[in-house]
C-alpha cells in the first residue's frame, strides 16, 4: 500500500468516525432514554469505542445491554465482563427467563424458534423493561441486502415492529427524533463502515477483540459441511460425529452452535485484514440463521430482531 | 473534509435500468462478495440478473420496482471509496430521491435510449439541483437495444442539455453505455467507436468531492449538548461550516455573548478543527448555552429571523396546511413554525410557477416561513447543514418537509420604522385637501378609464395634484408576472391597494381604474385604509353596451377564444352590494366627473 491510498484510507476513516460520533451525540441528546446494544463482536466492540470518544472526557452517560442467549461462546461472555469493567460501564444482561425455564435450545425447537424466543422476544422485552426509547446497535448497510436499505434512525412501531415503507427520511444531520407513544428509534451509528474498515478502525484505535476471532487450535465437528465449534458439553452430538482439533477463526460470532468457523490462518488485526482485501464471500456467510431464504433477514427484523 | 469518501446519488426514471447498472459496476469493481451473487438464486439463464443485487427488499423484488434507497459502497480504481446511493424511479418514492441527492457531490442519472428522455428524468436533475448537487453524469442507457445508434444518443443529448439547462449545472457529461451488455460502464466499448473513450467508472474516479461551504465560510458549530467534566463545560456538536481554532473570539447565537475558545477535541485534543469534524469545544469563560444555539464566527452578518423565504419539498400525504404549526427542526435547534405563504409551486418539468395552490406530496414551492422565535437559517447554498430544515407533523410525528432556506424576510413587525417630521399631513397641506384614494370597479368597457382621465383633467385644471393607477399600465409593470386566473387577480389587488395607500400618504389625490371582478378582494383592498379614504366606485354599466363599445377589441376576442378568462363572458364578475358611489355608465361621463369632483372637493382643509 502507497501512502497516497493510506492517507486516503485514513481520511475514511476520520469521515466515517466523525459521522458516528455525531449520530451517537445525537441519539444521547435528542432522546429521552438511550442505551447501547452490545453484541461483544468486533462492531460492537467499534461502537463502544465511538461512544467513549463522543463523551470524552466526560464518561459514557448511558447503559450497554448485553442479551445473553446462553448459547454464546464462553471466551465471549468473559471479553464482555473485562470489558465493561475496563471502561467502568454501566452493564446490564437480559436473558429471557421464560426461555431459561423452558430450557430453549437450538437443537430442541430449531434455529428459528430459538432465535425468535432468545433473541428477538428477549431483546424487545429488554428494550421495553429498560424504558429505552432508542438503541445504539452496530449494524453496517454492507451486510446484507435488506440492511443496505436501512435508515441511519430506523423507526419502530409499537412491539419494535420494523415496517420499511414507513420509514423516514433523512435529511442532512437533521433528525426527526419525535416518537408516538410505542414507538422506539433504532440507530445505527457505523452504517456506512464496511467489514473492513472496522478492522482498520480496530488496529489503528489498537483495540482488543474476542481471541475467537484470531486463527488458533480449537475442538470442532464438521456439520452439513460446516465447521462448528464445540464450547462446551452440552452440544448433542450424532452418530459418526467427532470432535477434531482445527485451526479455525471466525469472522462473526453469535451462539456458538449457529456460528460456523472458518479456516483462515489470520492469526492477528494485521492478518485478517489483509485476508479480508482478497476475500470474496460475506462475513454473514458463516451464520448459520441467516441463510434460510433470501429474505430471511428482513423478515427477522419485521418481527424486531436487531 | 477529505476527498477520500465520494457519495454519488444514482437517479433517473423507472425501468431505465439503474439497479442494472449498478449491480454491473458493483460485480465488475469485485465491491461485492461472490457469495452474495450464487446466493437465492440470482442466476436466471446461467446468467447474473444484475438488477437483482440491489433490491434488497422482499416487497421490492416481487414488484421488481425500487421502492427505498440502496447504499452500496464501490472501490474506485484510484483506491479511494464511493457510496453510491441507488435511488427509486417512480413519482411516489420522490422523497428517497431527494434525501439520496441531499449529502451526494454526484448525480449519476439513468436514461433510457428506447424510451428517451421522459419527465421524470427531468425531475430528477431538477431535485439534484434542487439539492446542491452541481455535477452530472447522464449515461444514455440500453444503447444496445438501439443498435449502438449515434443519432438516438445525439437527439437525446440535445434534448437534455435544452431542458437540463435552466438547473445551473456546473458540469455535464454525457455518456452512451448498455447495463446489460456491458458498454462503456467498466469497460470501454468496442460497439461505439463514435463515443469518447470513457466508462461510467472512469468518470467516477475523476469527481472529486463537492465543496458544498459558501457565503463568507465563517464558522457554523450546532451544539449538540453540553457536558461538564470536572469544573469545565464542553459543548459538543459537528462543524457545519468553516474551522475553528483554539484562540479564536466567537460569539453564540441566539444570545450573540462572545466568548474565546480555550480547547478543543476532535476527538483527540488538538489546536484546530475543520467542516464536517465532530468536536468538544470549551470556552474561556462561562457562558450560558444549552442545546441548538450555534456557536458562529466573531464577525459576519448572521440570518437569524422569524421569518425566512424557502423552498419546500413536500413529502407526506396530507398537503401542507398554512394554519397549522409545524415543529421545524435544523440539526440541534428545534423551533414552532408555520408556512405562512405559499409564493408559488413549481412545476419541475417545465419551470412554470403555479401561485394560490396548496403544497401537496411531491410538490415544490417557494414559501414563506414563520417561527415562534427567530431562527438561525443560513442560504442553503452557502451552508447545507445550516441552511436545510425539514417540517415535523404535530400529531402524526411524520417528517412532512424539507426545506432549504434562501433568506431572512424582513417582516413589518420586525422593523423599527424612522420616526419621519413629514407625514401625510404635512404633504396634504400642499394639495389643500384630504387625500383619498378612489376605486373604480366595473366590467371592461364600462367607462372607468374615461372617466378617470375625464376627473384628472378637471383636478389638474383645479391646481390639483393627482394619479391614475390603470389596470392595463398596472399589468404590464408591477404585474407583469400574474395571469388572470382568481388567484392572480387576487395578488394584483394586492399589489394595487398597496400602491394606492402609498400614493395617499404622498398627499395627493388616488384614482384606481381596475375591474376588479371579486367583493372579497375589494373589501381586502378597502381594509387597509381609514373611514372614508377608500371610496368604492361603481361603474355600473350593462354588459350589453359594455361588449358594444368593446374599445379594446377584448370581448370579440375572447368569443373566438374560449380559454380566455375575460370578465363577464369567461369570468363572472360580482356587483358591489354597498358601494359608496354609484355612476350609470350609460349617462354622458361628465355627470359621472361631476359627481366624483363634489366627492374630492368636499375634502378641502
Amino acid at each position: 500500500m502507497n501512502s497516497k491510498s493510506s492517507r486516503d484510507e485514513d481520511a475514511v476513516l476520520d469521515a466515517l468516525e466523525a459521522e458516528a460520533i455525531w449520530m451517537i451525540r445525537e441519539a444521547a441528546s435528542a432522546f429521552q432514554k438511550p442505551v447501547i446494544l452490545y453484541s461483544i463482536g468486533k462492531d460492537s466492540t467499534v461502537l463502544l469505542r465511538l461512544a467513549v470518544k463522543a463523551f470524552a472526557p466526560a464518561p459514557v452517560p448511558f447503559p450497554v445491554l448485553h442479551i445473553d442467549t446462553t448459547w454464546k461462546f464462553k471466551e465471549m461472555i468473559k471479553f464482555r465482563d473485562d470489558t465493561a469493567r475496563a471502561n467502568n460501564l454501566d452493564l446490564v444482561v437480559h436473558t429471557n427467563p421464560d426461555g431459561r425455564d423452558d430450557k430453549i435450545t437450538p437443537f430442541t425447537h430449531g434455529s428459528d424458534e430459538y432465535t425468535r424466543l432468545m433473541k428477538t422476544v428477549a431483546l424487545r422485552a429488554a428494550l421495553d423493561n429498560g424504558g429505552y426509547d432508542v438503541a445504539l446497535g452496530g449494524a453496517r448497510r454492507d451486510e446484507e441486502r435488506s440492511r443496505a436499505k436501512e435508515r441511519m434512525f430506523s423507526l419502530r412501531e409499537p412491539g419494535h415492529a420494523w415496517d420499511p415503507s414507513s420509514q423516514r427520511p433523512e435529511f442532512w444531520h437533521t433528525v426527526n427524533s419525535t416518537l408516538k407513544p410505542g414507538q422506539t428509534m433504532r440507530a445505527f451509528p457505523i452504517s456506512n463502515w464496511t467489514e473492513l474498515d472496522v478492522w482498520k478502525y480496530i488496529r489503528r484505535e489498537k483495540l482488543d477483540v474476542v481471541p475467537l476471532y484470531f486463527s488458533k487450535e480449537r475442538p470442532t465437528i464438521e456439520r452439513n459441511g460446516q465447521l462448528i465449534m464445540i464450547d462446551d458439553d452440552r452440544y448433542p452430538l450424532e452418530p459418526g460425529e467427532e470432535i477434531v482439533n482445527r485451526r479455525i477463526r471466525f469472522r462473526t460470532l453469535g451462539c456458538y452452535p449457529l456460528t460456523a468457523a472458518d479456516t483462515g490462518e489470520a492469526a492477528s488485526v494485521d492478518e485478517i485484514i489483509a485476508e479480508l482485501t482478497l476475500s470474496t464471500t460475506s462475513e454473514r456467510s458463516g451464520r448459520l440463521i441467516d441463510g434460510k431464504g433470501a429474505s430471511s433477514m428482513e423478515r427477522k427484523k419485521h418481527e424486531g430482531y436487531f | 473534509m477529505s476527498s477520500a469518501l465520494l457519495r454519488i446519488v444514482v437517479c433517473g426514471a423507472v425501468d431505465d435500468g439503474k439497479s442494472t447498472v449498478l449491480g454491473r459496476l458493483l460485480v465488475e469493481t469485485n465491491s461485492i462478495p461472490l457469495d452474495e451473487i450464487d446466493d437465492s438464486r440470482l442466476m436466471a439463464n446461467g446468467e447474473v440478473d444484475y438488477s437483482q443485487l440491489t433490491d434488497g427488499l422482499e416487497s421490492e423484488r416481487e414488484q421488481g420496482i425500487t421502492i427505498d434507497v440502496a447504499h452500496r459502497h464501490v472501490y474506485l480504481p484510484s483506491g479511494r471509496r464511493a457510496i453510491l446511493a441507488d435511488s427509486p424511479g417512480h413519482e411516489q418514492y420522490t422523497r428517497n430521491m431527494a434525501v439520496a441527492a441531499s449529502e451526494a457531490d454526484l448525480g449519476l442519472l439513468l436514461v433510457d435510449a428506447v424510451k428517451g428522455v421522459r419527465d421524470q428524468s427531468v425531475r430528477h436533475a431538477a431535485i439534484n439541483s434542487l439539492m446542491g448537487v452541481k455535477h452530472v453524469v447522464v449515461a444514455v442507457n440500453k444503447m444496445d437495444a438501439v443498435g449502438y445508434d449515434q443519432s438516438i444518443f445525439d437527439g437525446i443529448v440535445d434534448e437534455l442539455s435544452r431542458r437540463f439547462e435552466p438547473f445551473g449545472f456546473e458540469d455535464i457529461t454525457y455518456i452512451p453505455v448498455s447495463g446489460m451488455v456491458g458498454d462503456n460502464v467498466t469497460v470501454p466499448s468496442a460497439n461505439m467507436p463514435w463515443g469518447a473513450s470513457v466508462t461510467i467508472l472512469s468518470l467516477l474516479d475523476q469527481e472529486r468531492e463537492l465543496d458544498r461551504s459558501g457565503g463568507d465560510g465563517s464558522l457554523r458549530l450546532p451544539v449538540q449538548f453540553v457536558s461538564k467534566a470536572g469544573d469545565v463545560r464542553w459543548y459538543a456538536g459537528t462543524i457545519a461550516r468553516g474551522s475553528v481554532t483554539v484562540g479564536d473570539t466567537v460569539r453564540v447565537w441566539p444570545a450573540m455573548t462572545e466568548a474565546v475558545i480555550a480547547g478543543i477535541y476532535s476527538p483527540n485534543e488538538t489546536k484546530v478543527a475543520g467542516e464536517a469534524e465532530a468536536v468538544h469545544v470549551t470556552l474561556d469563560r462561562e457562558v450560558d448555552i444549552a442545546r441548538g444555539d450555534v456557536i458562529v464566527g466573531a464577525a459576519g452578518e448572521i440570518p437569524s429571523s422569524r421569518a425566512h423565504l424557502a423552498d419546500l419539498v413536500w413529502i407526506d400525504t396530507k398537503p401542507l396546511d398554512t394554519h397549522a404549526s409545524y415543529i421545524l427542526r435544523s440539526g440541534p435547534i428545534e423551533i414552532p413554525a408555520r408556512v405562512e405563504t405559499v409564493r408559488y409551486v413549481r412545476n419541475i418539468t417545465t419551470g412554470e410557477q403555479a401561485r394560490g395552490h396548496a403544497l401537496e406530496v411531491n410538490d415544490i414551492g417557494r414559501v414563506e416561513i414563520v417561527t415562534d422565535r427567530p431562527i438561525l437559517l443560513d442560504p442553503y447554498a452557502e451552508s447545507i447543514h445550516t441552511g436545510g430544515f425539514i417540517l415535523v407533523d404535530r400529531l402524526t410525528a411524520m417528517t412532512v418537509a424539507a426545506g432549504m432556506s434562501k433568506h431572512p424576510l424582513v417582516r413589518e413587525s420586525d422593523v423599527v420604522k424612522h420616526d419621519f417630521a413629514v407625514g401625510r399631513a404635512e404633504r396634504e397641506k400642499l394639495n389643500g385637501l384630504r387625500s383619498c384614494v378612489l376605486w373604480l370597479t366595473g366590467l371592461p368597457g364600462s367607462g372607468k378609464s374615461t372617466v378617470a382621465d375625464e376627473l384628472e383633467k378637471s383636478l389638474i385644471t383645479l391646481g390639483l395634484r393627482s394619479f391614475t393607477l390603470d389596470g392595463d399600465t398596472v399589468r404590464s409593470t408591477l404585474s407583469e408576472d400574474l395571469a388572470f386566473s382568481p388567484e392572480d387577480r387576487k395578488e394584483n389587488v394586492r399589489r394595487v391597494a398597496r400602491v394606492a395607500e402609498l400614493m395617499m400618504e404622498a398627499g395627493i389625490v388616488v384614482i384606481v381604474s381596475l375591474v376588479s371582478p371579486f367583493r372579497e378582494d375589494r373589501e381586502m383592498a378597502k381594509e387597509r385604509f381609514a373611514d372614508g379614504d377608500f371610496i368604492e366606485v361603481f361603474v355600473d354599466t350593462p354588459l350589453e353596451i359594455c361588449m358594444q363599445r368593446d374599445p379594446k377589441g377584448l370581448y370579440a376576442r375572447s368569443q373566438a377564444d374560449t380559454s380566455m378568462q375575460m370578465t363577464g363572458v369567461g369570468q363572472g364578475y360580482e356587483v358591489p352590494l354597498a358601494a359608496d358611489v354609484t355612476l350609470d355608465g350609460t349617462q354622458p361621463v361628465e355627470d359621472s366627473v361631476q359627481t366624483l369632483l363634489g366627492l374630492v372637493l368636499s375634502r378641502r382643509i
